[in-house]
């Protein structure tokens, strides 16, 4: 995967702009595997929903509150339609309800806001482990 | 981060608790505790901490699950058990068992590496979009809190609760997010009144300080 495609929810111009900004930073720090990514943006369940169908991407950051609807509720359905996808919920209420509720749901993992550096890295760091996993389980197949 | 390691303790039992709280702090550790595993897990979230040191039999959710659910959203930094009984060693750095001498415990966390801490890239430009937001969210919040309409003051709340922290705004964001628990709460509007005009000013204090053009 020469640019993984991430897409950011979140109906705060600049949570998705600090996402961005600092994904970024990491990748130019060599602190990823990745040097560069694409990026898109969503504000709303709905326009989330539709950036989804049509940039098919590796992964998700998504807010958890959002104007239109769940967070939860728009994960399920991405794991649904595209079950390999990689999805980060983000939420500033990380109860152990929230936290289980969405890795049930199928998130890969959970970010606490505020957003740190050493959060935003850990998510990307799993992601590309797992990326790492899957295409060794598909080499030794 | 500063070079000082960071112990996150969890501990149902109050003596043990300080009992190691202090211990640790003697080392000249930053030691924050915690008294069952759901706070565990949200401390260790913030990725604060060099090392946890869990309990195993604790209240909400035991230790094992704490580090399970740790682990499986790609938590990767130490995290030691205390433990009295023998468990599965899988997911854990180590296992201490019960009862251990305070030269053997020293002697684990001392060799324990400090994790390399990432800053947060926070530009002008976000800043003055952070700024901007807040402006408007108290517009929001001043209108909602003329119309009664609650729902709106904590969406607010919310939304000021998840990102002022990151731009330093560490108490209006404390602020924001005990509002936001009497707001869910069954206190009656009236009552909290005062709180709502005093989260207001302080909203409109931090943009006055802090606006840049």
């Amino acid at each position: 995967m020469l640019e993984p495609k991430i897409l950011l929810v979140d109906d705060v111009d600049y949570s998705r702009q600090l996402l961005r900004n600092n994904i970024i930073a990491l990748a130019n720090e060599k602190l990823l595997h990745h040097n560069t990514f694409i990026f898109f943006n969503a504000n709303c369940a709905s326009s989330a929903q539709a950036l989804f169908d049509l940039h098919q991407p590796d992964i998700v950051f998504l807010d958890i509150d959002l104007p239109d609807g769940s967070g939860i509720d728009v994960l399920k359905k991405f794991k649904i339609s595209h079950p390999q996808c990689f999805i980060a919920m983000v939420s500033g209420e990380s109860t152990l309800v929230n936290v289980k509720q969405c890795i049930e749901a199928g998130a890969a993992t959970f970010i606490a806001k505020p957003f740190t550096g050493d959060k935003i890295q850990a998510a990307l760091r799993l992601f590309e482990k797992r990326l790492k996993q899957n295409v060794n389980s598909l080499n030794t197949h | 981060m500063s070079s000082r390691k960071h112990i996150l303790i969890a501990e149902d039992d109050d003596f043990m608790r300080s009992l190691l709280s202090s211990q640790f702090a003697g080392l000249g550790l930053t030691v924050h505790s915690v008294e069952n595993g759901e706070q565990a897990i949200t401390e260790a979230l913030s990725y604060q901490y060099d090392i946890v040191l869990t309990d195993i039999q604790m209240p909400l959710c035991d230790g094992t699950t704490v580090m399970r659910i740790l682990r499986q959203l790609g938590y990767d930094r130490p995290i030691i058990a205390m433990s009295a009984d023998e468990i599965p060693t899988e997911g854990f750095d180590l296992i201490l068992s019960k009862p251990f001498d305070a030269a053997m415990l020293a002697e684990v966390i001392q060799r324990t590496a400090p994790q390399k801490s990432v800053p947060l890239l926070i530009d002008d430009e976000l800043t003055n979009l952070f700024y901007q937001n807040l402006s408007q969210l108290r517009q929001t919040f001043e209108d909602a809190l003329k119309h009664s309409e609650r729902e709106v003051m904590r969406q607010v709340c919310h939304k000021i609760k998840g990102g002022a922290a990151s731009f330093g705004e560490t108490t209006l964001a404390e602020l924001a997010g005990s509002l936001q628990m009497q707001l869910l709460s069954d206190v009656a509007l009236d009552e909290l009144l005062n709180n709502c005009n005093r989260f207001l000013d302080a909203l409109s204090q931090t943009g006055k300080h802090d606006v840049r053009t």
